[in-house]
């Protein structure tokens, strides 16, 4: 007996085991919820003023908000006096001053925030009418006191100064203006000059062109009864007298070719601030919008978003990367942002790219669309949490006219959309080929590995082009020093007097040419010289020759006698060695400071020849052999840099010579490989004779 | 997902309650050790799923300071039965939303689920505190986001070094003196078996507590929370609390900071007694007399009349076993620190020196009130404060009575805590100016 007992002790305890949770299993959902979108009530006064009413009982609680539907407005060369405006509303009214103001919202325990478009109030629900009061006497009877004016552009002022240390801040604003442009409402930013130079009129005449009962609504949330709010909103309202409209129109903003990339230096940044995207003609209610949501949702709006997977997770080059897209009346736009360490500043731009591409040409996966399906409904779901979504919600269909019914048939639209959806808003939406980027960070560590993406331009924390930012130069370097170290790292002056003839075979490589060039420099002391470029099978298709005397050009159209100030800078350029008595040939040497290239630093040295042009050198920091040069070139189309760069550096006889060049201007791009270099091994005299 | 230390997270945040609201719950717990938290409320179709560890950086031994706040990221690394980077993915792509954070006391988690997904958030705790995925794959990606963590919020930010130097200086003596951040070389240097031990030290469901609000049945809920936690062992390490007796520092300590910033700002933090204690009630109430509204002493005075400052924030930074009573002021554009410096001196004077008014009390006592019902207006609100006052005070329902312990405080407490806290010899000054370019 003891024995079946335990025996079945034994069943007992492997049926436990058996039944135990078997955790791999991943719990299914119940049935969806029904979301409950609440309902609001609308009312409209004699002078036009609309009243939204939501009662939400649960806690005594009431919020009133109190919204100017305008147009967007450019303030131009005083940029800050709609936003001092808006403070304004908040320093005192004709019968409260503003102390006293403060004191009536503080001892409610309610707050009370004007803007330049809204006045936002809120507090326990046995307040209401005294709130209601205070809401209205504050938009309807500002006093403008003019001493709080100038208290408030002062202390606008410092805000202006102090966002100028947050990188994110720069960076939005350079964005903005980069995006929209200056001279657009939503490009320009408040400076402190634009600041110093508004008026209290001006902010008045805003105030009296644009705070009109008929632009406006208010909406009331919380534990009221919306006939009481009618009543109220009647007696602390109905006198505001109405007014016209204000119109505007402004232009659209154009978009670049290819990646428009800005650069705020920051010495000090540890990290770069990434702001990209490009406009987008996307309205309020578009049915292309809840697209956009759900393209937005896979690429980047979360945690889950293909963005924050690769560059946070993957990569983790960053604690967070997201995209966001504005619709808007006037014009919307797509943005993506992450804050990356220096280092790997280029690494993040190529992996943002490459999502951008992806979402627009490859189809997400089943698993993605039914994720980003159920973020968007678990995210509405939680925003239903608060009354004041409803009331949202019923703004929203009053100012843009969205069908009654916008956001009870918002999930259902949402839940038909498919792949083919998700590309379309993609390419119509997200324009890779077409965007701005805005990076604030160190420019010295970060900022040349960019230019593989597109021109680099330099900004200003407000958005001015500047120059590219330099690093200062050590202690007891020179020009003098860098050209000694330079010769010394070169061969030494020794060596290289005692090359007199220089022989070098290249090939050069050009895209879109259907093989590579040949080309070969001779070049015999003290002054000879002649650059060949030959097509293999075709001939010479261009050449350079200084006989000592005189100097020729020959292209496809045939051969040209070059004279006056060019002869004499061929010349120069024939002579061999002249680095070793560029004092006695009257150059000028000028060390401008220090950068970086390719992630190398480099001493930056501006070369003037003796007719007075000029072109940059960098010379490596650590090898002091030239890496990089530019010289700027006048054409009709306008100044175009032309740029060389140096490397491979081999020795032969002693003599270092770069074995690899590139030549770089505007799109081209021309690649030379040295093949041969001979030093000292006989060049006939007629090398350097004109051909007949 | 946007986990946040709880760095400025005290600015402007008080901790209050109301007589009125009555939040109903029901606790327990289970045979592990495991303390649960219900909240019903249906009207709108989610639930909160919230756990909180007690461990936080004053845990910490020596040479293994930061592990608190990395464990807040190693936790979404997964399970056996959870991928990889996953956690946060199954959340989002079943419709919730996540996150955590990490104080010097405590770790916190928690999912916002549509309600038909609450089995899935039990599910998902459960498995982070049975068996989290705890090896050098994750540690080596989580040790990179932390250190992009660092830059971001606090290398890369003008004035955010503070916490760590008022911090430092303040509580030399204590384990408050290195902040959640802790220090990048300890992460470095700490071999995966200190990581294993620091979970199963403190991720035990006895140092547990599971706290959920939001639309649920509760005996259904009681029936999951069974099904999910009850297998799950209780630790078997000692937990590691240590509990200093709290003193007041014994002179000013003064320091300067050069940082990338273009207007200099002032931090000063007073050393304060614990949270729970009646003190720190009265010297957060002082706070909300100093700096909350446009009607309060600091900015009526410093920003609006005198202009000294664009802004000045005091705030209760009130921790379980001490905090700071801090004050931050930054200076207006021509003002120099010593004259705004003096002005929140004077402020402060003038709280040990006068007795309050009658009216300025009520204010104070209104604020306080409006701060406590917004509060609880959310589901994860609720489960995120129930958890905070069964840990810290040993009663959940302090949500709905912690305003009697706001009028105990007299008048004359205000004025007596003034003069025993905020006093010279009890307070770290930190000067912050710009950095010579």
């Amino acid at each position: 007996m003891k024995k079946i007992i335990a025996f079945i002790f034994c069943l007992a305890f492997f049926n436990t085991a058996f039944a135990q949770l078997d955790r791999s299993v991943r719990p299914e959902a119940g049935p969806a919820p029904e979301l409950d979108f609440g309902e609001y009530k609308l009312y409209e006064l004699d002078n036009g003023l609309k009243v939204i009413v939501v009662e939400d009982h649960k806690l005594p609680r009431v919020s009133m908000s109190l919204v100017i539907d305008r147009k967007p407005v450019f303030e131009g060369d005083k940029a800050g006096f709609i936003e001092l405006a808006g403070e304004m509303l908040r320093q005192g009214t004709m019968s409260r001053p503003k102390a006293q103001l403060d004191e009536e919202v503080d001892f409610m325990g309610a707050s009370l925030n004007t803007s330049s478009s809204s006045v936002f109030a809120s507090g326990l629900s046995k307040y209401k009418e005294k709130l209601m009061e205070l809401v209205a006497d504050v938009a309807q009877h500002p006093a403008f006191p003019a001493e709080e004016f100038s208290k408030l552009k002062k202390q606008m002022i410092s805000g202006i100064e102090s966002s100028k240390d947050n990188p994110q801040a720069v960076a939005g604003n350079v964005f903005n203006a980069r995006l929209y442009g200056k001279d657009h409402p939503y490009g320009e930013n408040a400076t402190v000059e634009s600041v110093n130079a508004v008026d209290l009129d001006d902010c008045k005449t805003y105030y009296s062109n644009y705070w009109i009962p008929n632009a406006t609504y208010l909406a009331i949330v919380g534990d009221v009864k919306a006939k009481d709010v009618k009543k109220l909103a009647k007696k602390h309202f109905g006198d505001w007298k109405p007014g016209n409209k204000p119109e505007s129109t402004y232009p659209t903003p154009t978009k670049p070719d290819g990646l428009a990339i800005s650069f705020i230096n920051k010495e000090s940044a540890i990290q770069s601030v990434l702001v990209m995207g490009n406009t987008i003609n996307l309205k309020p209610g578009d049915p292309d919008e809840v697209k956009m949501a759900l393209t937005n949702e896979i690429l980047g709006a979360g945690a889950q978003g293909r963005l924050f997977l690769n560059i946070r997770e993957d990569k983790g080059y960053t604690y967070g990367a997201y995209s966001n897209y504005d619709s808007d009346r006037l014009i919307g736009e797509f943005t993506a942002n992450a804050s990356v360490r220096n280092e790997v500043t280029d690494s993040a731009v190529t992996e943002f790219m490459k999502e951008f591409n992806r979402i627009r040409t490859e189809p997400a996966t089943d698993e993605e669309i039914r994720g980003a399906k159920n973020a968007v409904i678990g995210s509405f779901g939680r925003a239903l949490e608060r009354p004041q979504t409803i009331a949202n919600f019923a703004l929203n269909i009053n100012r843009f006219n969205l069908p009654e019914d916008y956001y009870e048939t918002y999930l259902p639209r949402l839940e038909k959309l498919t792949k083919e959806d998700v590309m379309t808003a993609a390419q119509n939406y997200i324009q890779p080929n077409h965007m701005h980027l805005t990076i604030v960070g160190k420019a010295s560590e970060v900022a040349d590995k960019l230019e593989s993406f597109g021109k680099v331009q330099y900004f200003d924390e407000e958005g001015n082009v500047t120059d590219k930012p330099s690093m200062p130069v050590p202690d007891g370097v020179t020009a003098q020093t860098v050209i000694d170290k330079y010769i010394e790292a070169k061969g030494g002056a020794e060596n290289m007097k005692k090359v007199k003839e220089l022989e070098i075979h290249r090939k050069a490589v050009m895209p879109g040419a259907p093989a590579p060039f040949d080309q070969v420099d001779l070049q015999k002391s003290p002054s000879l010289y002649r650059s060949t470029m030959t097509v293999p099978g075709y001939g010479v298709v261009q050449e350079m020759l200084y006989d000592g005397e005189k100097a020729y050009m020959t292209n496809q159209m045939g051969t040209k006698e070059v004279e006056g100030p060019d002869l004499l800078s061929i010349k120069l350029d024939a002579l061999m060695n002249k680095e070793l008595k560029y004092d006695e040939l009257g150059y000028k040497l000028k060390l401008l400071g220090m950068s970086m290239v390719d992630g190398k630093k480099a001493y930056v040295m501006e070369i003037t020849d003796p007719m007075g042009d000029a072109f940059t050198r960098y010379y490596s920091a650590d090898t002091y052999l030239p890496i990089k040069e530019e010289k700027k070139t006048d054409t009709p189309q306008g100044p175009v840099i032309s740029t060389t760069t140096y490397s491979d550096y081999r020795e032969v006889k002693g003599v270092k010579y770069p074995y690899e060049i590139n030549l770089i201007m505007g799109p081209q791009k021309i690649t030379l490989t040295a093949e041969e270099v001979k030093v000292n091994e006989g060049i006939a005299k007629d090398a350097f004779q004109k051909k007949e | 997902m946007k986990k946040k230390l709880l760095f400025l997270a005290c600015l402007g945040i008080t901790q209050l309650t109301n007589a009125q609201t009555n939040i109903e719950f029901e606790e327990y717990d289970l045979d592990n050790g495991l303390h649960v938290i219900l909240h019903e409320d249906h009207s709108t179709p989610i639930v909160a799923v919230s756990v909180l560890y007690h461990v936080g950086s004053k845990n910490e031994p020596q040479g293994r300071t930061g592990f608190a706040h990395f464990f807040e990221h190693l936790m979404f690394e997964g399970s056996p039965n959870i991928g990889r980077g996953e956690f946060t993915t199954i959340v989002q792509a079943n419709g919730g939303a996540i996150n955590a954070n990490t104080s010097f006391d405590r770790t916190f988690y928690y999912e916002i689920l549509p309600s038909n997904q609450f089995e899935l958030g039990l599910w998902l705790e459960s498995e982070r505190m049975l068996h989290a995925t705890v090896d050098n794959k994750g540690v080596e990606t989580q040790r990179e986001v932390v250190k992009e963590e660092k830059r971001l919020r606090i290398d890369n930010q003008p004035y955010m070094s503070f916490q760590q130097n008022m911090f430092e200086k303040a509580f030399a003596d204590h384990p408050y003196g290195h902040t959640p951040l802790g220090s990048m070389e300890d992460l470095n240097a700490a071999q995966i078996s200190d990581f294993a031990d620091f979970y199963e030290t403190f991720y035990v469901p006895d140092n547990a507590t599971l706290s959920i609000a939001g639309d649920i049945d509760p005996d259904e809920a009681k029936e999951l929370i069974k099904k999910y936690f009850s297998d799950i062992e209780k630790g078997s390490k000692d937990i590691p609390r240590p509990k200093p007796a709290f003193s007041v520092m014994n002179g000013e300590m003064v320091d300067t900071v050069y940082d990338n910033i273009q207007l200099p700002a002032i931090f000063l933090g007073y050393r304060i007694p614990g949270q729970s204690t009646k003190d720190s009630y009265a010297l957060e109430m002082l706070t909300t007399l100093l700096s909350d509204g446009q009607s309060s002493r600091m900015y009526k005075t410093l920003v609006d009349g005198e202009q000294l400052a664009i802004a000045v924030q005091t705030f209760p930074f009130a921790l379980e076993n001490g905090g700071l009573f801090v004050t931050l002021g930054v200076t207006n554009m021509g003002v120099s620190l010593g004259d705004l410096k003096n002005g929140i001196d004077r402020e402060v004077e003038r709280v040990r020196n006068e007795m309050i008014s009658e009216k300025e009390y009520e204010k104070v006592l209104n604020q306080l009130e409006n701060d406590f019902i917004s509060r609880n207006s959310t589901m994860a609100g609720i489960a995120e404060s129930l958890a905070n006052y069964h840990v810290y005070y040993g009663d959940a329902n302090l949500i709905n009575t912690e305003i009697k312990k706001y009028r105990e405080i007299t008048r004359e407490d205000l004025q007596r805590v003034a003069n025993t806290y905020l006093v010279n010899s009890n307070r770290v000054v930190l000067y912050y100016l710009p950095k010579k370019q």
